[in-house]
C-alpha cells in the first residue's frame, strides 16, 4: 500500500499509541539468556581440549569421608573432582550469608596465567591462577555455579557446584 | 530450517536496516558471542511474550511459550538460512507453540507436521486468536520499538513519553524532562517522528 508521508506518520503514531505489550517476566528472560551459556560451552571446538570434571568427593564440614573412622574436623566443605590428568580441589566456606570458594587445580599444565571463571545465574567472575594453581572467589550468594579453568589448550569444566 | 509462513510481506515497514542488524546479531551468536545473544533476547523478548498473551494464554503459559521459542532458537541458530529473516522465524515459532498449547487445552491431537498445523490455522483464520492482522500489529510495534533505539536519546525520550506511556505525558512534562521549553516540543516531536519513519523505511 502506498501511503503519503503524513499517513505513514499517522500509522506509526497509531501503532505506538496502541502498544500495550509488556516485558516478559524477568525470570523468563534470565532463563532465555542462560540457555546460550550451555550452547557456547558445547560449541567451541577448535584446538581446545574440553574435559568435564567428575565429582569424586563431596565432604561436608565435620563429616567423615568414606573409609575414615573419625570426622576430619575441617570447617570447610571439600569437593574433589577428577578431570583427566588433573584434579580440582574446592574448599567452600561460609561467612554470614555469603560463600567463599578456595580452589586449586592439581597436576601439571595449569599455573600462573591460567584463568578460572565462575558463572552463576546472573553473574560471571574470573580469577587468575597463582603459581600453585590456586584461585579464590569470595562473596558468593547461594545458587548453582559452573566453574571453568582454562589454559592455552585445555579447558576443565566443573558443572553444578551448588552453594 | 524452513522459512515458515511469515508476515514479512504484510508488515508496512521495509526495515531492511533493522533486519541487517538482526542478521549481524545471529551471526555473532553463531560465533559464540554471549553479549549478542543477550541483545537478541532483549530485542525480541517483548514481541515473543506478547504473542501468546494476546492469544489469551495466561502469564504462566506465555512464559512457557517464551522459553520454548528461545530454546528452539538456541538449538537451531546454526541452521537458519536467512538470518535477516529471524523476526519471521521467531514470530512463526511463537505462533505455532502458542497454537499447540491452545490445541492441547482443548484436548485435540497435535498435528504431525508444521504444514498440517499451518493449514489447520489457515482454515479457521477468522476465528483464530492469532489472526494475521494481530501478528502484523505486534510485529510493527516491535519494529517501532527497535527503531526507536536507533534514534538519539532525546528523540527516544520525547516519543516514548508522548506515545508509549499511559497516560501520555504533556508537552510541559516532556519539556521539563529534556530541558527545553514547552513550545519547542511540538516541532521536536515532528522531527523525531520523521527520523523514526526514516529508520523504519530504509
Amino acid at each position: 500500500m502506498n501511503r503519503s508521508n503524513e499517513q505513514k506518520l499517522d500509522h506509526i503514531i497509531n501503532r505506538m499509541a496502541n502498544d500495550d505489550s509488556v516485558n516478559a517476566p524477568a525470570d523468563a528472560i534470565t532463563y532465555a539468556k542462560n540457555l546460550y551459556r550451555t550452547r557456547s560451552t558445547a560449541a567451541q571446538p577448535s584446538a581446545f581440549r574440553r574435559i568435564m570434571a567428575v565429582l569424586q568427593l563431596d565432604l561436608a564440614p565435620n563429616k567423615a569421608a568414606f573409609g575414615e573412622r573419625s570426622v576430619s574436623g575441617v570447617q570447610a566443605r571439600q569437593m574433589l573432582f577428577e578431570a583427566g590428568d588433573n584434579a580440582v580441589d574446592l574448599r567452600i566456606n561460609t561467612g554470614g550469608e555469603k560463600f567463599h570458594i578456595r580452589g586449586q587445580i592439581l597436576g601439571t599444565g595449569f599455573d600462573t596465567g591460567s584463568e578460572a571463571e565462575l558463572a552463576g545465574r546472573d553473574m560471571k567472575v574470573r580469577a587468575k591462577l597463582d603459581a600453585n594453581g590456586g584461585f579464590t572467589f569470595a562473596g558468593l550468594g547461594s545458587g548453582e555455579y559452573g566453574l571453568t579453568i582454562q589454559n592455552t589448550d585445555t579447558e576443565i569444566v566443573v558443572e553444578k557446584i551448588i552453594l | 530450517m524452513n522459512d515458515l509462513a511469515s508476515n514479512a510481506n504484510s508488515v508496512e515497514f521495509a526495515a531492511s536496516d533493522l533486519a541487517k542488524t538482526d542478521a549481524a546479531l545471529v551471526k555473532r551468536c553463531r560465533r559464540g558471542d554471549q553479549a549478542a545473544w543477550d541483545e537478541l533476547v532483549g530485542r525480541y523478548q517483548r514481541l515473543i511474550y506478547a504473542i501468546p498473551r494476546r492469544a489469551g494464554l495466561s502469564e504462566e503459559q506465555a512464559s512457557d511459550v517464551f522459553q520454548e521459542v528461545f530454546l528452539t532458537l538456541v538449538e537451531k541458530i546454526d541452521e537458519i538460512q536467512q538470518p535477516e529473516k529471524i523476526r519471521s522465524w521467531m514470530v512463526t515459532t511463537a505462533k505455532f507453540k502458542t497454537w499447540g498449547l491452545i490445541r492441547g487445552s482443548k484436548g485435540l491431537h497435535s498435528p504431525d507436521t508444521t504444514e498440517e498445523m499451518e493449514n489447520e490455522m489457515a482454515s479457521i483464520a477468522d476465528e483464530s486468536p492469532l489472526a494475521d492482522d494481530l501478528l502484523i500489529e505486534l510485529e510493527e510495534q516491535h519494529l517501532i520499538r527497535t527503531a526507536l533505539t536507533e534514534l538519539e536519546e532525546r528523540c527516544q525520550k520525547i516519543l516514548s513519553m508522548i506515545y508509549l506511556t499511559d497516560p501520555p505525558a504533556s508537552y510541559a512534562e516532556v519539556g521539563a524532562a529534556i530541558g527545553v521549553g514547552e513550545t519547542s516540543i511540538s516541532p521536536l516531536r515532528s522531527r523525531c517522528l520523521k527520523k523514526l519513519e526514516k529508520v523504519l523505511s530504509r
